[in-house]
């Protein structure tokens, strides 16, 4: 068994994938399990004016005439616009299809699937500050995952503010949406408010990595009152900063929250 | 605040002892070895562009192991420096480049590690 660490840059991001092995063909499972990151990017990116995504913004062609999986995305970011009661939106206030709030851990998840496929089974996976544990991470560290402080290097309290130990629940994805990392770069699709005036960041632990990175977003865009629909959903935890500091976190969070 | 009743909210203010539940762990595994030399002394490592930024590290080694580390150059944007600081407390506590999962702050992972190696690599 071997141990393994990579870090692939894409979408502007990394994607860090670490564990461990015992395959003869490890590489060509990484290389296969990034090329699915790469392929997202090539079709969903719109900082490439050339991608299709691009070019359906443009209104130089349309959603038929672009590969099937851009279909498939939008019909799956319209799922989540229905579920999350339409806090999560892949259309931008000029109406502009725009559904990288899901590509990044729907091209994640896949690659991850992809990973299990080709035998390596043992991993986690972290998209950019979305993190997915494999169902059979060895490891007490991986299912360790912390919650970034949303606050500058100035601050002498920089760093992890909570760690959850996931090992033995349901869950298997943490997802944080907030305006450290990017600025304000989340819309509300559903009100005037800039949602980083209300809420720091939030993070959203969830059984699959898209479903917790949707919420994360849908959340972080509806602002605090999105915690009473979160504690309310069977199926997901949050812990969420406001803009003024204070810490709010469903109940069930906070059990998983180690302790000393 | 509009939460339900059965949020729990209002811990503390951020930065401050928010309460004895929320507490810093080691996570991560030593991915590389940077160090491990039996050096002293200090150097500045080169300056690494990447996505979002530069990054330039400078590095100093008592006995083969890193006493600090200070930024020279986080040229982040939004706040994104923030990570920063994170990875620079977990390579000291680890004496190398030592990362876990880190949910809401990882774009700097990559080009940190570059301009940690860099700086290690120029202490005589």
């Amino acid at each position: 068994m071997q141990t393994f660490e990579h870090v692939e840059l894409c979408m502007g991001t990394g994607f860090r994938l670490q564990g461990r092995y015992d395959d003869a063909n490890f590489k060509s499972a990484i290389a296969d399990a990034c090329e699915i990151l790469h392929e997202a990017d090539r079709i969903f990116s719109l900082y490439k004016p050339e991608s299709p995504l691009s070019q359906l913004a443009a209104g130089n062609t349309s959603v038929a005439q672009c590969p099937p999986v851009v279909g498939e995305i939008w019909d799956e970011c319209e799922h989540w616009e229905k579920l999350t009661d339409g806090w999560f939106s892949p259309f931008t206030a000029e109406h502009t299809f725009d559904p990288s709030g899901l590509v990044k851990t729907w091209a994640a998840k896949r690659a991850a699937e992809c990973l299990v496929a080709n035998g390596i089974k043992d991993f986690t996976l972290n998209a950019g500050g979305d993190v997915l544990v494999s169902d059979q991470a060895s490891q007490d560290l991986d299912w360790r995952i912390a919650v970034a402080k949303p606050v500058s290097i100035a601050d002498p309290e920089a760093g992890a503010l909570a760690v959850v130990n996931l090992r033995g629940t349901q869950f298997r994805a943490m997802a944080t949406s907030g305006s450290a990392e990017r600025g304000s770069h989340i819309w509300s699709p559903k009100s005037d408010t800039d949602p980083a005036k209300t809420m720091l960041q939030i993070s959203v632990l969830a059984k699959d990595l898209v479903e917790a990175d949707i919420w994360a977003t849908a959340a972080f865009a509806e602002g605090p009152s999105s915690m009473a629909r979160i504690d309310a959903h069977p199926d997901l935890e949050a812990f969420a900063i406001l803009a003024d500091g204070q810490i709010a976190a469903t109940p069930g969070f906070m059990k998983l929250v180690l302790k000393n | 605040m509009r939460n339900s009743k059965g949020v729990i909210q209002g811990l503390g203010l951020l930065g401050l002892s928010i309460t004895g539940a929320l507490i810093l762990q080691p996570h991560g595994n030593v991915a590389s070895a940077t160090a491990g030399t039996s050096k002293t002394g200090s150097a500045t490592g080169d300056s690494i562009n990447y996505e979002f930024g530069t990054i330039q590290l400078k590095v100093t080694e008592t006995n083969g192991k890193i006493a600090s580390i200070d930024l020279v150059q986080a040229g982040a944007t939004g706040g994104r420096e923030q990570a920063f600081s994170y990875l620079v407390t977990d390579a000291i506590s680890a004496n190398g480049t030592s990362f876990g999962n880190l949910s809401g702050a990882t774009y700097t992972t990559d080009a940190f590690k570059q301009a940690l190696d860099s700086a290690i690599s120029k202490i005589s």
